[in-house]
């Protein structure tokens, strides 16, 4: 998953597979650049997708191979992007709006600016547990 | 629109009748002497622009629709080479003809985005030559398929020499059975029977006679009887062999590569091209007749033949597949029939051997789409004959029907090869016919799926993949024609999937400059297939256009922060680059992959050994060291710490951290005030005089020999340590140009070189190495001595990386604002608010050499107590390089600082007093500033706090001999000046190397932390214009801890006080962890003295315990010359002894608070600040200051000299704690009370005044009997109370307007006084309005008798009562008054009672 900023600048990157925790060690990461490419290939889509819906849960705006990649935008224009194998749209629909009530209350913290990574570990935790909850 | 037309001409080019070429070896002997075949030959003239000139050619229909042909076109191909080459044939030809492209462009500019989307902008193709080349070299290796029947020869052209011996037509029909026909010809697959065999004699002009041609023409006409009209004699080589004619034909245009086995179209070997290049021995008349024969062929041979066939095709297939009855046939018996796995009529399994052929393969590929072929001779076959006769002849609406009918069929069939062929057709039909485009791109997508559902079904064959590649090919260039680049986009994409690295890499990169094309581009996308693409490209090894898609793709990636896309990219850019040997463009590539915390170790490790041996192998090739930009480790550029010594120089690090605003301070208080004003008087050329902190704006400056320091934050951001050695400033330096010349610019540090030693570099820095452990973070400190005055760059910082790697790293620090000259500046970052223009360079300005003072401090210990006493030696060294004088001292006057001075200094002021010698400055200062009185304590009287310091002038060995004598004097007083006090040493000088130690006091007036912060001016002994004095500012950070907080009370009008004196009531409270001992209570004070006989308790040796608190009482005094503003010192035997240190700090506690209002804002507390800030004008503010310091000068000085009380051995810790400016809180000496009924009921009908009797009691507090004076009735502001001791003391009546009342002697006298009343009184006194006691008692207690009468019921507030007294006993004279407090009392109207 993938929160984008302005500028195309991810703020907030995070492997929610089940495979994550585990260090390959060497250049294992081969689909880690792919899932990147996609990613931020996507953000074409989203900004095509967002001329065409009025609702922040986009759905899924683009493909490949196997791989799809649902969006979630919100009224900055921040972007949250999940790649997924085809899960349930309503499950994605939800996990993002988990994730959007998190990612404000990170917005509500003064020394937090729109541009700024959100690097705070509370928020990666509870991001990888609305996964666990939602995907698994 | 034009785009679409070139797509129409391009398939017209592909959509034309295929000429098949049998020469004999003879003729094929005679062409070659032009390095060309026969086919090759005649291959130029296959373009017809004009058929029958403006009027063309009328052709018959099957349906009978009117269409004249205008311009034609015909495909010559020699007999043999009319087959499908092998597919890995193929591949290998087509990678060569790429990798040719690729080489072609490999020195040219990759194109940026930008270029990029303005081509795109343009609807211009993107600029990749070597796809149109690719694209052109496959397609035609596609041509001859056995599912299709366009490429089939309609016509063969049997050519033997004009000289032929023996029956002609049997030597055509020899010919054409010996010939090397095409592989699927002659597995039937390829139509043999209905080919118009086209006779041709060939006359060679350069080895036959005219004799020969004469005899051809005489054959020829014999020939004609017996084979028809399709007989020609052709002439060519009359030429002479020196080169061709002007205005040939290209045949170096229709000319294509040859693969291993031929086939294409071409043969296996192009023949030799002869000395006089292609077509030398041709004339003239040979083009003229070559164009004639091919027109003849054309419109005497062929038109007809494919008319004529073409109906009968059209017969067959109406006669078998079309009508009502056939097709319900066919709908009835299809599926029985394709149940038969194709052994049935409609499909045969032609299988391999519809490949046919020797050599060509191409039937090894077939596969599992054998099945799906067109059987020969079936009804199939026949449509598709059909349908691309009538192509080939123009006739769209025939071919598009029958191409229809043949799909059905075939789907029908689930013979998807022939399906898909039939499909592809259409398509090009629907293009050509200029249907709508759905049409044509339905049925060509309809294609890609049917072909690539071959492969789907078996791996193993890749024809479907191909031919499906060339569908997408074909149908993304009809849709960029027509502008929909995004379904060309995913037509590509689709079509990538099943192909092999290379194909797959050219689709993808086609597909992502269609989304350039998109409005708005998507260039996010683009870049995403772009990489794509050179994954492909690199995974089948086209180097360069793998590096060019990267390349084009890294403006996408930049500074978007995506960390792994940016690796990936770096990472095989680099690695691309090292492969290709340019290991310089791979150091920087893989140098970008350094920077990578997110990476693990082994990633880390290993992008950093990589990224070693890359730059190994570039040295190695350069031969010389490469200075990089390193990402490693980080160098803080935007925010280093600069430490210079220009004007100012810092003795300590504590300097470094008090605030600015404090040395500025200090600065303007050292500005010398006595110094002859260079402009005038006036404020405003104030500004001209030179003063102490003005320097040159923004201009920073140093001294030669003395370093100038940078602290640069190195940060480790990996997980592996970092060995960073000869770290170093990368400096340059401009010499002080001489006059009306340049001067040299000398440079280090940039070149990774060698530590700069010596003059002639102009500087000299000093190196460092530090290793960085994973994730550290530290500040280096490094150095740059000027060795000669002008001007010195420091530029950044460069170091050596694990011993390989030179880095380098260039300061980006905004452009300082004005400072002082040689301030010390911590330059900040540059926010993004405030762009602020960088610079490039911190320079500096290099003075000549200069004084440098040095200052030290000894025996303070870092922490103390609040109030405590210490004493330590300050120490001054002159370090500079020339002797220095005029020192004088700034320190902020309430920061307790003391400078003693020689043998004068660590005496106590007691012992000096009765020694009779000089007392000290401080001791002197006290004197005059009044202090009353002291109490001494038990046993510690006269002992000195600590050990005297060293006073003397302890000066190095060389100049031990040349002692100032002037040191061992007393120091003059110090000055206060602007919130600071100022020492001055105006005689002292110090030369080089000297130094001088003086005794400096000090005391930490309250807890907490605080810095001992003192400033020095000196000037240089020879005054310089540039340089006239220097400041050495040095602090020292203290902690203070609480020790005895103290408050205080003086009150007056006690019971027991003497006259005139108050009490004194100090109340102390230890707050340290151990006990102290007060050794004395002292009262500080113009007007009252410690009583000497005082009957409270002593507090002399009273011990406070931890945490405890006491109180001591003691008596005070008039002093006896406080009347005239004497202010008096009375010491004794009792009085605490105070050194003169503590007696000095004492004095500048009490000045420090006397005048802390007017302390610059630096030197004051914070809440001060603020108070004046939020509240006060200036005005007011000046007008409090007054009031307050007139206020402190009456007040009294409370001090509590205290001790702790330590083991013995141990030096005794003494101090002080002092509350200045406690004011007095006065209380009468009479007590006075008026007593009375508080309720009352009269009659006022019975009796019109109400008498009420009162009670006023008086009590003398004092010890001294007093005149007391009462007086009633007195309104408020009818006059002062009248003194008793004035002769109007007398009784008397007071007279009527004073409201007075007469003596209430009668009643007649009552009736005429209340006649006489005002008429607002509520009440009158009654009887003696003026009462006077001569004498009352000490302690004695007088009781009034009084009275008054009230008019009217009501409330009744009796607060006209004053009391006057005066002592006149011994003085001092005490007089005062008061009133008498209110007495309240309700008077009610009392109701008669009923008769």
């Amino acid at each position: 998953m993938v929160i984008v900023g302005a500028n195309d600048v991810p703020l907030y990157e995070a492997d929610l597979s089940a495979k994550s925790s585990t260090d390959a060690g060497g250049r294992e990461e081969r689909p880690q650049y792919l899932y990147h490419f996609v990613l931020h290939a996507a953000l074409d889509a989203v900004e095509e997708a967002e001329w065409h819906s009025n609702a922040m849960h986009l759905g899924v705006v683009d493909r490949f191979n196997n791989l799809q990649v649902s969006a979630f935008t919100t009224a900055a224009h921040v972007k949250f992007l999940l790649l997924h194998d085809g899960r349930s749209d309503d499950l994605v629909k939800s996990f993002f709006r988990d994730v959007y009530e998190m990612y404000l209350r990170v917005m509500l913290n003064p020394f937090h600016t729109s541009t700024s990574k959100i690097t705070a570990p509370l928020f990666h935790q509870k991001v990888r547990q609305l996964a666990r909850n939602y995907f698994r | 629109m034009e785009r679409l037309q070139i797509i129409k001409a391009e398939l017209q080019r592909s959509h034309c009748p295929a000429v098949m070429v049998l020469a004999h070896p003879q003729v094929e002997a005679a062409c070659n002497l032009n390095g060309l075949t026969l086919a090759e030959l005649l291959r130029p003239f296959g373009v017809i622009r004009q058929l029958n000139g403006t009027v063309g050619v009328p052709v018959r229909t099957p349906a009978e629709h009117p269409l004249r042909l205008h311009s034609w076109r015909l495909r010559f191909y020699t007999a043999e080479t009319m087959f499908q080459p092998a597919p890995e044939a193929a591949d290998e030809y087509l990678r060569g003809v790429l990798s040719a492209a690729a080489s072609e462009v490999a020195g040219s500019d990759v194109p940026d985005l930008q270029e990029l989307l303005d081509c795109a902008a343009r609807r211009e193709d993107p600029p990749c030559p070597w796809y149109r080349r690719y694209r052109g070299e496959f397609l035609r290796l596609l041509q001859f398929g056995e599912h299709e029947s366009l490429d089939h020869p309609v016509a063969c052209v049997l050519a033997l020499p004009a000289d032929q011996p023996g029956d002609l037509p049997a030597a055509f029909a020899a010919l054409w059975r010996h010939a090397a026909l095409p592989p699927l010809m002659q597995a039937g697959v390829m139509e043999s029977a209905g080919v118009l065999r086209h006779h041709v004699l060939v006359h060679d002009g350069a080895s036959q006679g005219p004799e020969v041609l004469v005899a051809a023409r005489e054959r020829l006409r014999t020939l004609a009887g017996s084979l028809g009209s399709s007989c020609q004699l052709l002439s060519i080589n009359t030429g002479s062999g020196q080169g061709p004619p002007p205005g040939h034909p290209p045949w170096v245009d229709l000319l294509h590569g040859c693969l291993p086995g031929g086939g294409g179209g071409e043969a296996a070997q192009r023949v030799a091209v002869p000395a006089g290049g292609l077509g030398a021995w041709l004339s003239g008349a040979d083009l003229s007749s070559l164009a004639a024969f091919v027109q003849e062929l054309s419109v005497r041979c062929l038109l007809p033949h494919m008319e004529t066939r073409l109906r009968a095709l059209n017969a067959q297939v109406t006669t078998n597949r079309k009508g009502l009855k056939n097709q319900l046939k066919s709908l009835l018996w299809r599926k029985t029939a394709s149940a038969d796995a194709g052994s049935g009529p409609g499909t045969s399994a032609s299988g391999s051997g519809s490949g046919g052929g020797a050599g060509s393969g191409s039937g090894s590929g077939s596969g599992g789409g054998a099945a799906s072929s067109l059987a020969p001779g079936s009804v199939e076959c026949q449509m598709r004959q059909l349908s691309d006769l009538a192509l080939l002849l123009g006739d769209y609406e025939t071919a598009t029907s029958t191409l229809r009918l043949l799909a059905a069929d075939t789907k029908a069939d689930r013979g998807f090869k022939a399906y898909a062929g039939a499909l592809e057709a259409l398509g090009a039909a629907a293009v050509l016919s200029g249907a709508p485009p759905s049409e044509a791109v339905s049925s060509y997508r309809e294609a890609l799926h049917r072909y690539s559902q071959l492969s789907q079904a078996n791996p193993r064959n890749r024809e479907g993949v191909r031919y499906a590649t060339r569908a997408a090919l074909l149908v993304s260039a009809y849709l960029r024609a027509l502008g929909q680049y995004g379904e060309a986009n995913t037509a590509l994409m689709k079509a990538h999937f099943q192909e092999d690295n290379l194909r797959a890499g050219l689709l993808l990169e086609q597909a992502a400059h269609c989304l350039l094309a998109l409005s708005p581009p998507h260039t996010r996308k683009f870049a995403f297939n772009l990489v794509l693409a050179g994954l492909r490209f690199d995974m089948s090894e086209q180097r360069e256009l793998s590096g060019r898609a990267y390349t084009q793709v890294v403006g996408v990636y930049a500074g978007r922060q995506w960390a792994l896309i940016e690796e990936h990219l770096s990472d095989t850019l680099g690695r691309q680059a090292r492969e290709g040997g340019d290991a310089t463009t791979a150091v920087r590539h893989y140098m970008d992959m350094l920077y990578c915390p997110h990476n693990n170790l082994y990633c880390q490790n290993l992008y950093l050994q990589q990224f070693m041996d890359a730059l190994q192998q570039a040295q190695a090739q350069l031969g010389f060291p490469l200075v990089l930009p390193l990402p490693l480790p980080q160098v803080s550029c935007e925010r280093v710490g600069l430490q210079h010594d220009g004007q100012t120089c810092y003795c300590s690090v504590d300097a470094r951290q008090v605030e600015g605003g404090v040395w500025a301070a200090l600065d303007s208080a050292l500005q010398p005030t006595a110094e002859p004003q260079q402009g005038g008087s006036s404020w405003l050329e104030g500004g001209s005089r030179p003063r102490l902190a003005d320097g040159d704006a923004g201009a920073l400056s140093c001294c030669v020999g003395e370093a100038v320091g940078v602290d640069v934050v190195l940060h480790n951001p990996l997980h592996l340590h970092l060995h960073t050695t000869r770290l170093r400033l990368a400096c340059t330096c401009d010499p002080q140009p001489p006059a009306g010349g340049a001067g040299e610019r000398s440079a280090a540090g940039e070149d990774g070189g060698q530590q700069q030693q010596g003059s002639q570099q102009g500087f000299q820095v000093y190196e460092e190495s530090v290793t960085l452990q994973a994730g550290e973070r530290v500040t280096v400190h490094l150095r740059v001595v000027p060795l000669r005055p002008g001007t010195l760059h420091v530029h950044g910082v460069a170091w050596l990386l694990n011993g390989t790697a030179h880095g380098t790293a260039t300061f980006r620090t905004p452009h300082p604002p004005p400072a002082r000259r040689g301030s010390s500046a911590r330059l900040p970052a540059d926010t993004d608010a405030a762009p602020a223009p960088r610079s490039a360079a911190i320079s500096l300005a290099v003075l000549p050499p200069m004084p440098r003072l040095e200052v030290s401090l000894a025996g303070l210990p870092p922490t103390l107590l609040a109030g405590e006493v210490v004493c330590c030696s300050m120490r001054l060294r002159n370090s500079g390089a020339m002797t220095l004088q005029h020192l004088t001292m700034a320190a902020p006057a309430n920061a307790g600082i003391r400078l003693g001075s020689g043998a004068a200094n660590g005496l106590p002021a007691a012992q000096q007093a009765a020694g009779g010698g000089a007392a000290s400055p401080a001791a002197a200062q006290r004197s005059s500033g009044g202090v009353a009185e002291a109490e001494a304590a038990d046993g510690n009287g006269g002992t000195s706090p600590c050990p005297p310091p060293s006073a003397s002038v302890s000066a190095s060995a060389s100049a031990s001999a040349s002692l100032p004598p002037h040191l061992t004097q007393a120091l003059p007083p110090p000055s206060l000046r602007r919130g600071a006090a100022v020492f001055q040493l105006p005689s002292v000088r110090l030369g080089v190397g000297q130094e001088v130690t003086l005794p400096v006091w000090y005391r930490a007036a309250h807890a907490g932390a605080t810095h001992l912060v003192v400033a020095w001016r000196y000037e240089p002994l020879v005054r310089l214009d540039t340089l006239s004095c220097r400041t050495a500012r040095f602090a020292q950070a203290v902690q203070a801890l609480p020790s005895l907080h103290l408050s205080a009370r003086l009150a007056a009008g006690l019971a027991g006080c003497a006259l005139g004196g108050c009490l004194l009531q100090a109340q102390v409270h230890n707050c340290w962890d151990e006990g102290l001992q007060v050794a004395g209570l002292a009262c500080h004070s113009t007007k009252w003295r410690l009583c000497q006989s005082s009957s409270l308790n002593s507090a002399g040796s009273l011990l406070v315990a931890p945490d405890a608190s006491a109180v001591l009482h003691r008596q005070l005094v008039v002093t006896e010359g406080a009347a005239a503003g004497q202010a008096q010192h009375s010491g004794g035997a009792q009085a605490p002894a105070m050194s003169a240190g503590e007696a000095g700090l004492l004095e500048a506690s009490r000045q420090a608070a006397a005048m802390a209002p007017a302390a610059p804002k630096h030197l004051q507390p914070p809440a001060q600040q603020q108070q004046q800030q939020q509240w006060h004008s200036p005005q007011q503010q000046q007008q409090q200051r007054h009031k307050r310091q007139q206020q402190d000068a009456e007040g009294a000085d409370v001090v509590v000299v205290w001790q702790v009380a330590g083991r013995a051995g141990t030096p005794t810790r003494r101090g002080f704690t002092a509350l200045h400016g406690q004011r007095l809180h006065a209380a009468p000496p009479i007590d006075v009370q008026l007593r009375g009924a508080a309720s009352v009921a009269h009659d006022f009908e019975a009796a019109p005044l109400c008498m009420l009797p009162l009670t006023l009691l008086l009590r003398n507090t004092m010890a001294a009997p007093a005149a007391v004076c009462v007086e009633l009735g007195r309104l408020p502001g009818e006059g002062g109370p009248v003194p008793p001791s004035l002769p109007t003391w007398q009784p008397r009546a007071s007279p009527l307007t004073d409201g007075g009342a007469a003596t209430p002697s009668s009643g007649s006298v009552l009736l005429a006084a209340a006649a006489a009343l005002p008429p607002v009184r509520q009440h009158i006194w009654c009887g003696r309005t003026r009462v006077t006691l001569p004498a009352v008692a000490p302690g004695g207690v007088v009781q009034v008798p009084l009275s008054v009468a009230v008019t009217r019921p009501g409330k009744l507030s009796l607060a006209d009562c004053h009391v006057s007294w005066h002592f006149a006993g011994q003085p001092p004279h005490v007089s005062g008054s008061c009133r008498v407090p209110a007495h309240h009392c309700t008077v009610l109207a009392a109701v008669p009672a009923l008769p």
